[in-house]
């Protein structure tokens, strides 16, 4: 058996053990994935600037070969793009005031949004994909909801 | 039809913060057998690996997904941790050589050639010290040893290799949510524990 050979059978037998531990990927929720990078000591605004600087570099080696940027990429631009950035079209304009606005009227409007995605789901007809992005919303504004008290009580 | 409708929703930002939370898991784990977390030999932190992962799904350099391959987190997640381990393996087995102080430097045409750091490579840990079971075990239990229960929780999966939540609790008089409750402070303890190596 070689080196690699030997290494993958560690790993995995090292691998099954720390998901029996601490929970494999499919147990890695939003909101845990939260708990983590605070219990880590991350800066999540930090992190998320970090990562749009490496998605911008990589966006811009297409834009310099007159390439159209995969579809991925222009979502993740638009999602990833701090706010204080300043707006280089109309749109992105359009796209962090909507941001903005979101990010001030959380405060306002999370509880009713919550009342309604729980009432979203006592229907039968919701198809799986559906349910799957209901609960992804559910799981997003139980975050910003810990994260708004977390604030509250800081202050 | 569906896999572009669920890509449509995709978000990114939580997305991002799954994955580097993931990679702070995956990288504390070797941090148990002795790595720091930092990976040797790349520079490679955990957050870099999150966004080089992400960045590879974005443009599909490298990974083919489809949702008829499973929900996206955790095979990306999967991705992300071949790649670790790809690098941790090139790592292991980078050729080190050590220099014969004796020797004449590379000395050339009578003038000494100038040492650089690549003349001086890092010596690799083996692959074996990467992936040592003690070494995990040690460190796991290092992190939990002011909380016995949590210590239950370790010696029933490291020792009895128990890997099932319900044969966890089972064995340990407790119920599967409890187990999970467990889980749960474990990884936040490891994530913790590369925090403050971090800051230190």
């Amino acid at each position: 058996m070689d080196e690699k050979e030997k290494f993958n059978i560690a790993w995995k037998k090292i691998k099954a053990k720390s998901d029996a531990v601490f929970g494999s990927a499919e147990d890695m929720t939003a909101s845990e994935a939260d708990r983590v990078l605070e219990a880590s000591g991350i800066d999540t605004e930090e992190l998320r600037r970090a990562a749009y600087k490496r998605i911008y570099s990589a966006a811009q080696t297409y834009w310099n070969a007159h390439k159209e940027l995969p579809p991925r990429l222009k979502q993740a631009l638009k999602d990833l793009r701090p706010d204080d950035l300043p707006a280089q079209t109309e749109s992105e304009a359009t796209h962090q005031a909507e941001s903005i606005l979101d990010r001030v009227m959380r405060p306002f409007t999370l509880q009713n949004v919550g009342v309604i995605s729980y009432s979203y789901r006592a229907k039968k007809s919701v198809s799986s994909d559906d349910q799957a992005a209901l609960d992804r919303l559910e799981e997003k504004l139980n975050r910003r909801l810990r994260q708004k008290e977390r604030s509250d009580e800081q202050s | 039809m569906a896999g572009s409708r669920a890509e449509d929703s995709i978000d990114y930002d939580d997305l991002l913060r799954r994955l580097t939370a993931q990679a702070f898991k995956l990288f504390a784990i070797f941090g148990m057998a002795g790595a720091a977390c930092v990976l040797s030999g790349t520079g490679m932190s955990p957050e870099d690996l999150a966004s080089q992962t992400l960045l590879k799904f974005l443009t599909g350099d490298g990974i083919n997904y489809h949702s008829s391959k499973g929900p996206l987190f955790p095979f990306l997640a999967l991705v992300m941790e071949r790649d670790l381990m790809d690098m941790a393996k090139r790592h292991a087995h980078s050729h080190t050589e050590v220099l014969d102080p004796a020797s004449d430097g590379g000395e050339k045409n009578g003038e000494r050639k100038k040492k650089t750091l690549m003349d001086f490579p890092a010596r690799g840990k083996t692959a074996e010290a990467i992936v040592s079971e003690r070494e995990f075990r040690e460190g796991i239990l290092e992190l939990v040893q002011d909380d016995p229960n949590l210590q239950d929780v370790i010696v029933a999966v490291v020792d009895l290799d128990l890997q099932k939540r319900e044969e966890i609790a089972d064995a340990l008089g407790i119920t599967a949510d409890e187990v999970t409750n467990r889980k749960k402070v474990l990884q936040r303890r490891l994530a913790k524990s590369l925090g403050v190596e971090r800051q230190g």
